[in-house]
Parts: structure tokens; C-alpha cells; sequence
């Protein structure tokens, strides 16, 4: 074959549809990454719930035994080097609660996820939709779990480590450190929460969107 | 200077192009991506680019000239970022029964895609162009390289192609 053939080749393409769809491949294909994403999200929202249990349950131990064993007996004593002054504990109880709240609210947004794939077909499209719905909820979620989950996370977090460098007497340098790392941990964990819109979940929808379009081009 | 014009005359052109040049945009696509759902999503970025591009033409190049620099500039550029999303990619070509050709395809046209997908950018468009039949001062136009350049890359790529071309169907008629 010589390049005139070639060109010939070339020439005869048809401006038809390039791709025809076999729904039933497409189909599992489909559920199967429905299933893996649900499980991904299921698995991700429990060691997050597990997460806030645990930090505010160590949160509430601390501040009761601050509260009721303020003559550094025990293990306490190993590590306090100042007085326990009046605003230790309340602070130890607020960051307990933020966890605990923050554990309710992924609650809540896995159930809301959970229920946001329930009310379509099993056919194809359905499976299309569920995808859909359960993206867009995964979209919503990314942009307000910045302000309703990570921003309480951080001001626990960062109370709890107030205290802490409080109780083992840190010097300055110690708060100023503390200060960067916080700042830079939470700039870098809001942007992983915005891009992960943009190069998971955007691209994601793009995909099933076009799937749906063509599906509804085959059956007109 | 750009050619002004209403909304629903951007829109009207932008459908009359569209679907003239449909044939040209998939032959850019498939060239470019190999997977369908890659194809797709490029063919998208081809249009989309186009929609924003049309109030900067400027008449001064013929259309299909045009569109074909909008589409292999975007084409390139969308290459440049697919390797970000490569995973996915490979995740739906696995899948890709789901996906089967609307028509019988030509194994010879199959091949002839694979070649161009496995050539250096410039080289890919310069193929493309010399298979559409564009003039050395079109391809100029379109790619910002001078004739004599083309030229030289062109008798390159052809033998190339050729070569290729011979020791693969050496067994055809």
C-alpha cells in the first residue's frame, strides 16, 4: 500500500456517528463504579465519623481529669508544668463538642448520600442518574465541608494543642510554629477539598453527561 | 479586527460550522485520543473552544483553515493536560465494549489513526493536514511554520508514512 491508497483510506471516512452503545455492557459497567464510589465514600465518611468520636471523646477525658484531679496525680503529673488555670477545661469541653458535631455532620452527609441514589430505575439511565445524584451531592458536600466541617475541625483541633502547649509550659517559638503549620495545613486541605471538584467529581459528571446525551440520541 | 456580531448570529454560524466541519473536528479527535470517552470529551472542548473562539474571526484565513487551528491548538493542549486524568482513561477503554463503533471500521483507517497518534504533535497535525489536502500556505497559516519548513517535514513524514504503510499491508494487493 502506497500513500495515494493511504489518501484514499482517508477519503472514505464516513461523518457518521463514531460509537453505538451496548447498554447492557454499559450498564455494569456502570454499577460497578457506583459500587466502588459508594464504597469508597461509605468507608472514607466512617473513619471520619470514627475520627470525631475518638477526638472528642479524648477531649472529655482531658477535661475531666483536669477538673477533678487538678493535683497532678498519676500520669498527669509526668507532663503538667503550670497551674491549670479557669479556661483550660471549658476549652477542652467546646473542642470536644466541635468534634462530636462533626462527627453528626458527616453522619448526616453519608446518610444524605446514601438516600440521593435511591429513587431511580434500575435500568441504565437510572444507574446514569443515581451516579448524577450522588455526584452532585458529592460537589455540594466538597464546597460547604470547608465552612461547616474542616473550619470547626481546625478550631478544636487548635484548641486542644492551645491547651496542651499551655499545660507543658511551650515557649513562644513554640505557639509562633504552631501557628504557620496550622496555617498552611488548612489552606492545603481546602484546596484539596475544591480540587478534588475539578479533577474527580467535574470530570466524572462530564462523563456520565455525555453517556446520557448519547443515550438519548441512540433512542430518538 | 474582529468581525462583530449579534448573539443568535454567533449562535447560527456556530451551527452552519459545526455541522460543515464535523467531519474535520472527528478527524482532529480521533488522531488525538484513542479511547471513546476521551474522544467525546475532546470533541466537546473542540466545540466549546470554537463557541468562545468565533468573535475573534477575523475573516482574513479561509474557515476550515480556522477551525482547524482552533481544534489541533486545542487538541494539543487537552493532550498536555490528559495525562491528569490518564487513570480514568484507562479505567473507561477497559470498559470500552460498552462502547463499540457505529459502523464497521477500516481496519486500514484504524491503522492509519494508530500511526498518527503515535506521532510528535506537530507532525500529527502536519499529517492530518496533508491527508485533508490543505496547501503548504493553508498548513502555514494554520500552524504558524513557515512553507519551507512544511515542506521539508512533509517529505519526511512521507516517507515515513510509506515506509510504514509498505511493511505493514506488504501483503495486500
Amino acid at each position: 500500500m502506497n500513500l495515494d491508497q493511504l489518501q484514499r483510506v482517508w477519503d472514505a471516512q464516513r461523518q457518521s456517528p463514531l460509537y453505538a452503545l451496548d447498554e447492557s455492557a454499559l450498564l455494569q459497567l456502570v454499577q460497578g463504579r457506583n459500587a466502588a464510589s459508594e464504597r469508597r465514600a461509605i468507608t472514607r465518611y466512617r473513619w471520619e465519623i470514627a475520627l470525631g468520636l475518638a477526638c472528642g471523646l479524648l477531649m472529655l477525658v482531658v477535661a475531666a481529669l483536669l477538673a477533678f484531679a487538678p493535683d497532678r496525680s498519676g500520669w498527669l503529673a509526668g507532663w503538667i508544668r503550670t497551674e491549670v488555670g479557669r479556661w483550660e477545661v471549658p476549652a477542652l469541653l467546646v473542642a470536644g463538642a466541635i468534634w462530636f458535631y462533626f462527627a453528626a455532620y458527616l453522619r448526616r452527609a453519608r446518610h444524605t448520600l446514601a438516600q440521593a441514589g435511591e429513587t431511580f430505575d434500575a435500568d441504565l439511565r437510572g444507574e446514569i442518574q443515581r451516579s448524577l445524584a450522588r455526584l452532585e451531592f458529592q460537589i455540594s458536600h466538597a464546597r460547604s465541608v470547608v465552612l461547616r466541617g474542616l473550619v470547626p475541625v481546625w478550631v478544636a483541633a487548635g484548641l486542644w494543642v492551645v491547651v496542651l502547649f499551655r499545660l507543658v509550659d511551650s515557649p513562644p517559638a513554640g505557639y509562633l510554629l504552631l501557628a504557620t503549620l496550622w496555617a498552611a495545613a488548612f489552606v492545603q486541605q481546602t484546596r484539596a477539598q475544591l480540587e478534588a471538584i475539578d479533577t474527580r467529581y467535574a470530570p466524572e459528571r462530564r462523563e456520565l453527561q455525555s453517556l446520557q446525551r448519547q443515550l438519548a440520541e441512540e433512542s430518538r | 479586527m474582529a468581525l462583530p456580531m449579534t448573539d443568535s448570529e454567533r449562535l447560527q454560524l456556530f451551527q452552519e460550522w459545526l455541522g460543515r466541519h464535523r467531519g474535520l473536528i472527528f478527524k482532529v479527535v480521533r488522531a488525538h485520543a484513542r479511547a471513546a470517552s476521551d474522544q467525546d470529551d475532546l470533541f466537546q472542548e473542540i466545540a466549546t473552544q470554537l463557541w468562545n473562539s468565533l468573535p475573534r474571526y477575523r475573516g482574513e484565513s479561509a474557515e476550515t483553515t480556522w477551525i482547524y487551528r482552533v481544534a489541533l491548538n486545542t487538541a494539543l493542549a487537552w493532550s498536555r493536560r490528559a495525562w491528569r486524568e490518564q487513570r480514568r482513561s484507562e479505567e473507561m477503554a477497559q470498559a470500552l465494549p460498552a462502547l463499540t463503533s457505529a459502523t464497521k471500521p477500516d481496519p486500514r483507517l484504524e491503522w492509519l489513526y494508530e500511526q498518527l497518534a503515535q506521532l510528535e504533535s506537530v507532525d500529527r497535525a502536519l499529517a492530518l493536514l496533508l491527508l485533508d489536502g490543505l496547501s503548504y500556505r493553508e498548513m502555514s497559516e494554520t500552524l504558524g511554520l513557515s512553507e519551507s519548513h512544511i515542506g521539508v517535514r512533509l517529505h519526511r513524514l512521507k516517507q515515513q508514512l510509506s515506509q510504514l504503510a509498505q511493511a505493514h499491508f506488504r501483503h495486500e494487493p
